[in-house]
């Protein structure tokens, strides 16, 4: 089946089977390996990405539901000149990411928030990551990236 | 140490940035031309002799390369965790693919096909027939003289006795009192978010293995014995993993790519679905624990012994030696004058278990944490005065095998956490008796700094300067996460004067990096960041020997600025760059050094918890409303790493008290394989946990350093625990303390109350 879809900006027709989770449509036919799976059941948020303007879990989704959405995933998290987004650097600064393999699904998440609230409180965006787990698990340090950019404080304090 | 440039300060792990773009390949990620992809078949039924398989249909699928299975692979048994040639005490007790299936989750035979569909499809068309045999899932039913042996040898794999005696300080006490207290703790998955995925290469005589292990020179012992092939014959490669925690410490798949590889000459890829990851690799191992300890009137420890009784599950793996390592636990903690223990390790026909973040430490501490809260209480003490008068002191020895301990500052953390959590306080209040109540717990808890004083903590380094003076470190680190490579980072930039993110640091690779153990008992920072400090300082020598002669002047008379060698006396300079470069091609001398090093000293790390807890009575849901960590941790080396992995072992450590447990029903059934029934704490239920740091340094540690990220998880299970207890007026002591337990024993204490009246 001929799906159209938009990528991370770019417009898109790929001849695909529907019936493939969208995770593996992403992964294999698409070459972006950012997104993780760590369960296959929608439990852990690794495989978090975003369809128009919502966070889903790739998992749970097939290829032939993304036809005439628009889809981001961790590789189109960059701003517009190719560097690394506000997200992406508060993570890096707030030492929230260790072996990093949640980091992904952990960005989408916090990134759908934000586009849907852009002043979350912190039990807003605990709410909002609680279906992202994160091992490693020092999940004060995710919040307050988020929190900064949300307040845009340096040491948004939890 | 007010001098230190790097040391100290914090950055964020060397890869975040590809990590936050989704750019860094794990091994799950990678995929090579003309590839293979490996679908294990893990047993449905907890104990059963395997009659027969028929894989005729299963190979008819197209795309189905080959089926595996315990009579056409090599019949040797090995064990998953023998990561030394020579390790003392290793039973070797399974196949690759077993003839008789010993849990739900044992390896009966696996599929290699073209794609992972025709893999999955062709392993549900294997027919076998079972004959069932008994199925033992607790540990005392498996000590029992009749119980079904499930292996030849009987269930009991090991027991040992042990007394240790502290001679130096004899006891001079009369006992004034003697409790007793059983506890139990449970299996646990370490969840790593990345499941395990290995892969495997074989072109022109030589076998690659990728694998995010946490030894590679113990995946090529166990791959090169098992199918007897030469030591140089075998690449192992360490590839970035989704975290371990212990759980990628065995060696369990690799010989089942690389057989596969080798046989149908192709790479050959295996990725363990969540499920498999569950049942089919280790788990943290379930204890039974008894204490009798005999008390001075002042609450000082007169004797201390303990009974052990730990669940190896299907086979051994590394609970032997985990045993072993159990008996010296509680005396790097305690100052136990007279100090017995007795152990079993048994077989059950659960899940095969062993070592998670702490191997043995998280098990002995809980359960000893706990007991002496009900002591504390027995004997009229406050919980943190009552430790204060039995913790070790700097310079005190491990009763057991007489090592030091060390710069031990657990006093320091109990103090320090007294003070800031406003303990004292706190515990006094009065009982709340509504329907939310809350309490205070603490507990205490110590662990290793290496693998001393068995024989093998050893690590290798070389460094190297390039031409233009940039640095090159080779190692067989094994990164799990937790920042390892940035930790070496800023121990070779402190010392050389380089800036940490200019200094590559490679991870392990069998053909090309120097031999290192692994990233084992908490021996990372403390034995290879020690290797490299002294790699790092001899080298700085020799390129002060080499520029004495450019700069005409003796090394003592060279300080080092800006990449730059520079004499006291002249205030002439060579640079790195001009050095390199001049030695290289001038006089043929590669600026290179290769240091071994081997630790032979052992301090402790310690740290006390502190935690405030609120129960609803009406659900038994627990929250953690409050939690100080102090850690003794010598000093950091990157600060907000150390923090972060406090905060992490935290996390464990509260999975580990209230919810986690990997749980079997009578017939040897995995209650919850799955993520949607096992739950770990996420972000909405973690509390904003306090951290302090006691840093007064380690005479052996690099900069003074000590471990971290295991003992971090030590100490918080049995405060959570005790705060509940506190909370309740209970003394709740078979974990997890999951709702139900908690709503139980209030219902129990309402009836108790009636029939009072």
């Amino acid at each position: 089946m001929q799906i159209k879809f938009s990528l991370n900006g770019r417009k898109l027709c790929v001849d695909t089977d529907p019936a493939k989770r969208l995770i593996d449509f992403l992964r294999e036919d698409m070459g972006l390996t950012g997104t993780k799976e760590g369960c296959g059941e929608g439990e852990c948020g690794a495989c978090t990405v975003i369809v128009d303007d919502k966070a889903v879990s790739s998992c749970l989704m097939l290829a032939g539901q993304i036809n005439n959405k628009s889809i981001t995933t961790v590789e189109g998290l960059g701003n517009k000149n190719g560097g690394l987004s506000e997200l992406q650097k508060a993570f890096i600064k707030h030492g929230a990411i260790q072996c990093g393999y949640c980091t992904p699904g952990m960005l989408m998440s916090a990134s759908a928030l934000l586009r849907e609230n852009t002043k979350p409180t912190e039990k807003e965006i605990r709410t909002a990551l609680s279906g992202n787990i994160c091992r490693c698990g020092d999940y004060s340090a995710i919040v307050a990236a988020v929190l900064e950019v949300a307040t845009g404080e340096k040491e948004p304090k939890l | 140490m007010a001098d230190l440039n790097f040391v100290g300060k914090s950055f964020p792990i060397d890869n975040a940035e590809d990590k936050a773009t989704g750019c860094l390949l794990y091994a799950s990620d990678l995929t090579f031309a003309n590839m293979l992809v490996m679908k294990l078949v893990l047993s449905n039924v907890a104990h059963a002799k395997i009659l027969s398989i028929d894989i005729s249909k299963a190979l008819k699928i197209p795309g189905v390369k080959a089926i595996y299975h315990h009579w056409n692979t090599p019949a040797k048994q090995y064990n998953t965790y023998r990561k030394l040639p020579d390790y003392n005490d290793i039973i070797e007790d399974r196949f690759m693919y077993t003839d008789t299936a010993r849990f739900v989750g044992d390896v009966i035979a696996s599929v290699v096909a073209e794609d992972a569909e025709t893999a999955a499809e062709a392993a549900e068309k294997i027919e076998f027939s079972f004959a069932p045999l008994p199925v033992i899932v607790s540990a005392k039913t498996a000590l029992e003289q009749d119980s079904y042996p499930i292996h030849q040898k009987g269930n009991i794999v090991f027991t040992t006795e042990a007394h240790y005696k502290d001679l130096k300080h004899p006891v001079e006490t009369i006992e004034y009192k003697n409790v007793g207290m059983s506890v139990s703790t449970q299996k646990m998955c370490h969840v790593a978010m990345e499941t395990h995925a290995y892969l495997a290469d074989y072109k022109n005589g030589m076998l690659t293995i990728w694998s995010p292990t946490q030894g590679i020179f113990g995946v090529r012992s166990i791959v090169c014995d098992l199918f007897g092939m030469p030591y140089n014959k075998v690449r192992v490669i360490k590839v970035p993993m989704g975290g371990s925690f212990g759980g990628k410490q065995e060696f369990i798949y690799e010989p089942h790519v690389s057989y596969a590889a080798m046989d149908l000459k192709r790479p050959v890829k295996l990725h363990l679905s969540r499920r498999d990851a569950f049942i089919g690799t280790i788990c943290r191992t379930g204890v039974d624990t008894n204490f009798s300890v005999s008390f001075a009137k002042d609450g000082r420890i007169i004797s201390c012994h303990v009974d052990c009784l730990v669940d190896a599950g299907g086979y051994v793996g590394n609970s032997l030696h985990m045993l072993n390592a159990m008996k010296g636990k509680l005396t790097r903690g305690y100052h136990i004058p007279d100090y017995s223990f007795n152990g079993k390790v048994v077989y059950t026909n659960t899940a095969f278990s062993g070592g998670m973040r702490g191997w043995g430490s998280p098990e002995m501490f809980t359960a000893f944490e706990i007991f002496m809260d009900k002591a504390a209480a027995e004997l009229g003490i406050d919980p943190v005065e009552f430790r204060l008068h039995n913790v070790v002191e700097p310079g005190d020895e491990n009763t057991a095998n007489g090592v030091s301990l060390g710069n031990a500052r657990g006093k320091e953390c109990l103090k320090v956490g007294r003070k800031l959590f406003n303990w004292d306080e706190r515990r006094n209040r009065v009982r709340d008796f509504g329907r939310f109540r809350r309490g205070v717990g603490m507990a205490y808890g110590a662990h290793n700094n290496g693998m001393f004083s068995q024989p093998s903590d050893i690590s290798t380094m070389t460094i190297r300067m390039n031409e233009d003076g940039s640095v090159t470190l080779q190692t067989s680190l094994h990164e799990v996460g937790c920042g390892s490579v940035r930790a070496m980072q800023i121990i070779a930039a402190e010392v050389l004067g380089i800036a940490p993110d200019e200094i590559v640091v490679t991870e392990g690779d069998t053909l090309y990096t120097p031999y290192d153990l692994g990233s084992y008992g908490s021996r990372v920072t403390y034995v290879a960041g020690e290797c490299l400090r002294k790699t790092a300082s001899d080298f700085l020598m020799l390129l002060k020997k080499y520029a004495s002669h450019y700069l005409n002047c003796t090394t003592g008379e060279i300080c080092v600025r800006d990449k730059k060698l520079i004499s006291n006396r002249s205030d002439n300079s060579i640079s790195y760059q001009e050095l390199a470069t001049k030695l290289l091609i001038n006089d043929g001398v590669e600026l290179i050094h290769t240091e071994a090093y081997k630790s032979r000293t052992n301090p402790g790390s310690y740290l006390a918890n502190y935690v405030e807890t609120e129960i609803d009575t009406f659900t038994g849901l627990v929250k953690i409303t409050d939690f100080l960590s102090v850690n003794d941790v010598g000093r950091a080396i990157n600060r907000q790493m150390v923090y972060n992995q406090i905060k992490g072992g935290i996390q464990m450590a509260a999975g580990y008290a209230l919810r986690e447990e990997l749980s079997f029903d009578k017939n040897g059934n995995v209650k919850n394989d799955r993520l949607s029934r096992y739950h770990t704490f996420n972000a909405a239920d973690m509390p904003n946990v306090r951290v302090e740091l006691i840093e007064m340094g380690e005479t052996n540690g690099p900069f003074g350093a000590k471990g971290v990220g295991e003992a971090s998880t030590i100490a918080g299970t049995a405060a959570i625990v005790n705060a509940v207890n506190n909370a309740l007026g209970t003394n709740l002591s078979n974990l997890p303390l999951t709702p139900e337990k908690i709503v139980a024993s209030i219902y129990n204490q309402r009836s108790g109350d009636e029939k009072c009246r």
